[in-house]
């Protein structure tokens, strides 16, 4: 059991709305999603998930709506919202800023 | 519209709480199910797939906690948290909750009391229309004066009344007596106020020749008119004259005074010199202009008494009218009353205090039996910042509680202050419990809380250095101990400067009883005899109808002796004449002296047993034909003829050309007021009845018995009726009665601040009992180890007094320097006792110390009997 461990601070929002971008997805899906894209390397514990999703949804940057689910048991599906577009936008272009920034320090030092 | 949106889910989240739980559990569980059903697919046994499930969610609690923060209303949920966890320890520790209630809901009950007071007294704009504009027009006391600038004025509108006065009112059988007030005609417009209904007085109705109008006082309407509106028209028959009503005042109005029962138009007359000219009755005020500045009304009203001063009929001072200017109205109503408030504000404000300081002293006593709680908490994650907004939001919940209680508990406490206020307290009648007083409760509530709340939250925060599973009562705190001392210091300080106050004013109020009246008080009655004007026409008239009253007074068993005044003592009723005094010539220039004069009959100085010093008394054979006579006061004579005989001395009314000579000295005696007479009084004089200035339209009557006064006093009335038929009898009270009321100021701020102090007084003792006995607690196994290295008790018990004592010690030492600093303020309010009177401050300091030894008895014996090995297994 790890926290989101080389998940730089705020990054794990920066790739939920990444991954919500393509299409609405249930917590868990985002989870399989998470561990799927990146090969296993972000081992986040999949309870920290959900303070950062009920965050985004508290932002307006994505919205849950119950449904049911192939079982027939109600699940909650988030989706991305305008707002969350928007902001999707402005956290890949400081990431860029941000990496390109380390990168730069890592290769001249 | 952000915030809109997240109001809403934070508005969700506090309203439909169970359900945002219920849909977090539902999600997590979800998610728990989905990875257990995943997991089997890759093989996995469930039993085995919900374990990994489970566990790689993490610490479920923990994130059911990081998800509510995600929700943003963490804050309000740990606040609820805190609240029930408050309420549900005030229902266990009651006897804390109890006493920390009591002390609050007391305290701040008192306050808002008296802020009520204060409040309506000397912070509320005054019930008219821009109160601001109203100035009070400072001596301008002569009609002459005030009819003239109110003619002349460009700058101000000039009002003015005579105050109050009773008139003898026709009732069915026989006349009774009403208090009313002359007014100017625009009296009302100027202050701002109409009628309720019917009509102000036209605008020459205090011009000679006017038909006569008067306008009713609400309460009087209603009482005696039972709120009829076919008043309007009737009439109402005062001394004889007939008026038309005209109108009703609204509820609430009590200008000049609330006794006020009508209003009628005074009369301006120029014709009339002696009223017009001649008598200082007046009191004037104006409403400034739109845009006109106060400065610039004094200039003009200045302006003009050079001018007033040429139009007197007689020569008057050159330095007459030198002293006229304008003052806020708002200053002259409360004037007496300002110093009087604010100190009733300052008792009840070192109550709150002490009050407070009291509530912290008892939470951090409880706090200290909470050590092991709050230990617990730090150890399974607590902050300390949340240990300290836990004690907080407990002693705020207190407070609000106990400001509960103290909001029903002050108006309760109001009653009883304005029935110790004193009957003139201006705009008594307005005092009430609204909602600025409501807003003011609750602030000064949750100020007290945040405040008692304050140190055992800091305290609460340091608990950071313990250690877990050490339950604390071994250590011994260094900055508990401190902290406790400074709030005995503290609280003790508090009550010696309101120990002090108190002990000052009761020493004056005592003062002033002690001080010989120079008159006989027992057995003494007094009354006004009130005949109605053809009745009492002339002085010849007035005279005779007094005499066949004594008579028959004389008659009645029991009475030894009648005599007259032209008014009673202790009225504070202004009866003073502008005299010259023949070997004591003045420059035109300079004022003429003014001597309190009374009218007197033969029998006055044997009915009141004032001595006569020097010279002869009046006989009945100083009629009016015959040599004017006087008599003066020692002081008088002393003043004017020091190491002479005054007898044979002569002195005149200005106005008038005959001397009156001097033939005897009476000691001095408390006629005008308690303190003696105004200041601006230069001496006093009595004149014979027969010899009066002028004819008094009432008398006062004074009458010393040799039973129980009681029957005489109901018979009176009857007995006046037998002689005259047509006279009313009014004020009829025995001498102690006027004393007790010419006093009734003095004596209820005596004794509501010296009831403050008593409670103060309690408060501290409660506190020193508080730390005292916590100290002791917290000390036992120290104690014991004294105890079992054979330390005395009595050494044991000197070891937990004489700290105590210290703090105590301290306090009394910093209240004595503030209370030294402070007593200035309260000088006025003195009589017969410097403001430094070593009486009331040593008194203070020996009454806190005995009330600290008792205090602390209790905790000493306890320490004394602690069986040291027993506090030194269990401890």
């Amino acid at each position: 059991m790890s926290k989101p461990q080389a998940l730089v601070q705020g990054t794990l929002s920066l790739l939920i709305l990444k991954i919500l971008e393509m299409e609405p997805r249930t917590g868990w899906a985002i989870s399989q999603r998470l561990r799927q894209m990146s090969n296993d390397t972000l081992q986040a514990s999949h309870g920290s998930l959900y303070p950062a999703l009920h965050h985004l949804e508290h932002e307006g940057w994505i919205r849950g709506k119950w449904q049911a689910s192939d079982g027939g048991r109600p699940a909650k599906i988030y989706t991305l919202t305008r707002a969350g577009r928007r902001q999707l936008a402005l956290e890949r272009v400081q990431w860029e800023k941000l990496s390109t920034a380390i990168n730069g320090i890592l290769e001249s030092a | 519209m952000r915030w809109t949106r997240q109001l809403f889910f934070k508005a969700r989240a506090i309203l439909w709480r169970s359900r945002v739980e219920r849909e977090m559990e539902i999600e997590l569980a979800a998610h728990i199910e989905a990875e257990v059903t995943d997991l089997m697919r890759r093989g996995m046994d469930q039993a085995e797939a919900r374990r990994v499930a489970v566990h790689t969610m993490g610490h479920m609690g923990l994130l059911r906690e990081e998800c509510r923060d995600a929700r943003g209303t963490a804050g309000w949920e740990r606040l609820k948290q805190d609240v029930v966890f408050g309420l549900r320890l005030f229902l266990k520790s009651r006897a804390f909750t109890v006493a920390a209630l009591a002390t609050l809901a007391i305290a701040i009950g008192s306050t808002t009391a008296v802020f009520t007071v204060v409040d309506r007294v000397l912070l509320r704009p005054l019930p008219y229309s821009a109160p601001d504009r109203l100035y009070y027009a400072v001596d301008v006391s002569v009609r002459g004066h005030f009819d003239t600038l109110r003619s002349n004025s460009k700058l101000a509108d000039y009002a003015a009344d005579l105050g109050i006065r009773t008139f003898s009112m026709r009732g069915r059988d026989w006349p009774e007596r009403i208090a009313g007030s002359e007014t100017s005609a625009n009296f009302f417009r100027v202050l701002g106020i109409a009628p309720l209904f019917g009509r102000d007085f036209a605008g020459n109705a205090d011009r000679p020749g006017a038909k006569r109008t008067a306008i009713l006082s609400y309460a009087f309407w209603t009482e005696r008119y039972g709120a009829e509106h076919g008043v309007l028209g009737r009439q109402l028959i005062l001394d004889d004259l007939p008026y038309e009503i005209i109108g009703v005042m609204p509820p609430g109005f009590a200008n000049p005074s609330p006794e006020a029962s009508f209003w009628i138009p005074m009369r301006l007359d120029p014709r009339v010199a002696g009223e017009y000219w001649g008598v200082n009755a007046c009191s004037t005020f104006a409403r400034l202009r739109d845009g006109i500045t106060p400065l610039a009304a004094v200039s003009e009203l200045r302006g003009w008494t050079p001018r007033v001063h040429m139009m007197f009929p007689w020569r008057m001072p050159d330095a007459w009218g030198a002293d006229a200017g304008l003052k806020p109205m708002r200053e002259h109503v409360v004037e007496g009353t300002r110093v009087r408030s604010l100190l009733m504000m300052g008792a009840v404000a070192l109550v709150l205090l002490i009050a407070v300081v009291n509530v912290a002293n008892l939470m951090i006593a409880q706090a200290a039996s909470r050590r092991a709680e709050f230990t617990l908490r730090m150890s399974l994650g607590a902050t300390p910042g949340r240990l300290a907004r836990q004690v907080l939001t407990e002693s705020v919940l207190l407070a609000i509680a106990g400001g509960m209680l103290g909001a029903l508990l002050g108006v309760g406490q109001l009653d009883l202050l304005k029935h110790w206020l004193p009957t003139g307290t201006p705009r008594f009648a307005e005092i009430s419990i609204d909602r600025t007083i409501m807003v003011f409760a609750a602030a000064v509530s949750m100020g007290s809380g945040l405040l008692c709340g304050l140190l055992p939250a800091l305290r609460a925060r340091s608990q950071q250095s313990m250690v877990p599973g050490n339950d604390g009562r071994h250590s011994l705190n260094r900055m508990g101990i401190q902290a406790d001392a400074t709030l005995v210091t503290c609280e003790t300080a508090l009550a010696t400067v309101l120990l002090v106050g108190a002990g000052l004013l009761l020493h004056s109020f005592w003062s002033m009883m002690h001080v010989p009246m120079g008159y006989r008080v027992d057995s003494v009655v007094t009354a006004e005899l009130n005949p109605e004007r053809t009745t009492a026409a002339s002085l010849d008239k007035t005279i005779a109808l007094y005499n066949a009253v004594r008579e028959r007074l004389l008659s009645y068993p029991g009475v030894l002796n009648v005599a007259a005044m032209s008014q009673l003592p202790l009225s504070s009723h202004a009866a003073a004449a502008t005299f010259a005094i023949e070997d004591h010539p003045r420059p035109p220039e300079a004022p003429q002296f003014v001597l309190w004069t009374t009218a007197v009959t033969p029998e006055h100085l044997s009915t009141l047993g004032i001595s006569l010093l020097q010279g002869r008394g009046f006989t009945e054979a100083d009629q009016k034909n015959l040599e004017p006579v006087v008599q003066v006061s020692r002081s008088t004579a002393r003043k004017f003829w020091p190491g002479a005989n005054p007898v044979g001395r002569r002195l005149r009314l200005v106005w008038e050309s005959t001397w009156r000579t001097v033939v005897g000295v009476v000691d001095d005696v408390k006629t005008y007021s308690m303190t003696g007479p105004p200041e601006w009084v230069d001496g006093e004089v009595y004149i014979p009845l027969a010899q009066a200035i002028a004819s008094p339209q009432n008398l006062a009557l004074v009458a010393r018995m040799g039973n129980d006064p009681s029957a005489f006093e109901r018979a009176l009335p009857a007995i006046v009726r037998q002689v005259c038929a047509t006279c009313a009898v009014s004020r009829i009270a025995p001498m102690a009665t006027a004393i007790s009321e010419a006093v009734a100021a003095p004596r209820s701020l005596a004794w509501l601040v010296g009831g403050f102090a008593l409670l103060a007084v309690m408060l501290a003792a409660a506190g020193v009992y508080g730390v005292v006995s916590h100290g002791v607690l917290r000390r036992t196994r120290e104690i014991g180890i004294r105890l079992a290295l054979g330390s005395s008790p009595g050494r044991v018990a000197w070891l937990v007094m004489s700290s105590s004592l210290r703090q105590v010690a301290m306090g009394i030492a910093i209240g004595i320097a503030s209370a030294w600093v402070l007593v200035r303020w309260m000088e006025s309010l003195l009589y017969g006792v410097a403001s430094h009177d070593a009486v009331s401050f040593s008194l203070p300091p020996a009454v806190l110390i005995v009330v600290a030894l008792l205090a602390s008895l209790l905790p000493m014996i306890r320490a004394a009997r602690i069986d040291p090995a027993r506090s030194l297994r269990e401890g």
